[in-house]
Formats: C-alpha cells, structure tokens, sequence
C-alpha cells in the first residue's frame, strides 16, 4: 500500500525534479550567453592603436546590474533620433578627453513635456587629442546619420551624458535595434517591440 | 603618480579608473570617486562603501578587467557592479587571485 503510494509519487517528484533542473541550467546557459554577447559588443569599442601611441584607457563601475528598468530609472530622457554632428574632442579642466554627439531628435517617449531642443548634445568620453588615445569600452559610440535610441541624463556641467554609457544606447537599423543590456545580452529586436518595451517600463 | 581623487563625474559609474600606456606599459593609474553618490566606510545600506570600491578599482591598476555575469562572477572582487552597502569587494575570491598570479 505504501510502496503503491511512493511509486505514484516518485514520478511526480522526478518531474518537478527535472523541471528544476532545467530551469537551472537554462538560466546558468542565457546568462553566460548574455555576458559573452556583452563582452563581445564591448570589445568592438576598442579603437586602434598604434605602436608607440600614448593611450587613456577608462574603467568604469556601475552602481546596478544595467537593465533595462535601471537605465530607464536613471534617465531624465529617452528620445529616438538622428545623429547630425560630431565634435572634435576635448579635454576637460581635470584631463579627461569627451567629445560632443548632436541628435535631432525624433520622438519623445520620457520627459516629453520639456523642450529638449531641437538638436540635443550628448557629451561621449574618449576621442583622439594631442596624439593620445583616450577611450573605453563602456562608451557608445556614434556616427553621423546614424539613427539612435537614447536614454539620457542630464549633467552637472554639461547637457547630457549617455545613461549607462555603452548600454544606453541603441542602434537603429532598417526597422530593428541593437544594443546591449542584462536581461537579453544583445538586444536586436524590432524597433516597435523595443519601444513597446520601454513604453510598458515608462508606465509603471 | 598614481591618484585617487573626488568629484563629479558625468556618468552613472560610481568611481573610475584611468589608465596612461605608453610604450607597451602603464605609467600611471588614477581613480576617481564619483561625489554625485554618497559614500561612506562601514557598509552602510544607503551609501557606497570606500574600501569595497577602491579594492575593485586597485585590481584594475594591476590592469584587471571587469567580469560580467551574475551567476558565476557576482561575488569576486572584479564583477563590474557594487550596490549601495556592499562590502563583499573588500576580500579577494580566488578567481581574483588567481588572475593576478597569471598575469604577474
């Protein structure tokens, strides 16, 4: 009677068992898919250097893991637009190099009620001056006409700065983002379900 | 000479680290807090800890890099995010250990 009662179980626990397990693993597997895309997406921010060049390389860390309802939080805001000028670099009082993004911006979605201007600038660390490199991988980068999706906040002495850097910045191309962040790795999803996305996080 | 200062920073890092090569070495490391956080020496809950912080920052002057994953890095002095009232940076995890010894 008892044993009768333990066979019936067994299987059951067996697949609760299995379930965890897999759910485990699933988990270990998308999250060290999600750093490797992460390191891989940083290391293509590595400028070439030549042999002899002085060079500045920053490292940065991050008060939170960078998802996508942290840079949200953290943003005062969030626009889609086009990249229309770059600044030559510059290096502030203390030594650090930036240089300025202007994006026109096309949409809105977070803090829509204040003007942002008709052009934003975005100040980037790194750039080239003096002969010496000045860079790091958790900076964006930008070109001009590239469309983009930003999250920004706004600076002490300067307009704007990239809300967690490298991870607060998205690509858009024909239709669909890429970027990265901590919940997918590498983001590369349509620009409409992206959005959708951020929208649902700004109505929370 | 190497440095450690205060101000303010235009970015969300809590501190960071710059690096002067020259000529395939490293002359000179330099961090910086960043004074937009709070910070504080004994883990308080609301504010960064110094000593948490600054032993990350040092493994980078021994050119360190930052781990990412949550599942196997989040608790080595290198992983590349340090909540409010942590202080778990403070001791070295042998992964820590171990990659200064491969590089040294």
């Amino acid at each position: 009677m008892l044993q009768e009662k333990y066979r019936r179980r067994f299987p059951l626990f067996l697949t609760l068992l299995v379930g965890v397990a897999a759910l485990v693993g699933g988990k270990i597997g998308s999250d060290a898919q999600n750093q490797k895309e992460i390191e891989e997406f940083l290391a293509k921010n590595q400028p070439v250097i030549a042999e002899g060049q002085d060079s500045f390389f920053m490292e940065g860390l991050l008060p939170e893991r960078p998802f996508t309802t942290v840079i949200e939080e953290a943003s005062d805001v969030i626009l889609i637009g086009e990249v229309v000028k770059i600044d030559i670099p510059y290096a502030k009082p203390r030594g650090q190099v930036y240089h300025n993004v202007y994006i026109h911006p096309e949409k809105v979605l977070k803090n829509e009620g204040e003007s942002v201007g008709e052009e934003v600038i975005v100040e980037v660390y790194g750039g080239e001056l003096n002969g010496a490199i000045h860079w790091t991988s958790d900076a964006p980068s930008f070109s001009v006409g590239e469309r983009v999706f930003v999250f920004l906040t706004e600076g002490v002495d300067a307009p704007y700065h990239v809300t967690y850097g490298a991870f607060g910045k998205l690509m858009i191309e024909n239709g669909m983002v890429e970027g990265i962040n901590e919940e997918d790795g590498l983001v590369n999803m349509s620009l409409e379900k992206y959005q959708k996305k951020v929208e649902r996080i700004l109505q929370k | 000479m190497n440095t450690v200062a205060r101000y303010v920073i235009n970015s969300e890092h809590i501190a960071e680290t710059y690096f002067w090569s020259s000529g395939g070495y490293v002359k000179e490391a330099d961090t910086v807090f960043n004074m937009k956080f709070g910070w504080g020496c004994c883990g308080e809950s609301n504010l960064f800890d110094v000593k948490n912080t600054m032993t990350h920052e040092f493994g980078h002057w021994l050119v360190l890099g930052d781990l990412y994953s949550w599942f196997w890095d989040r608790n080595k002095t290198m992983y590349a995010s340090a909540s409010a009232g942590e202080t778990k940076k403070r001791s070295l995890e042998s992964d820590d250990i171990n990659g200064i010894r491969a590089i040294y």
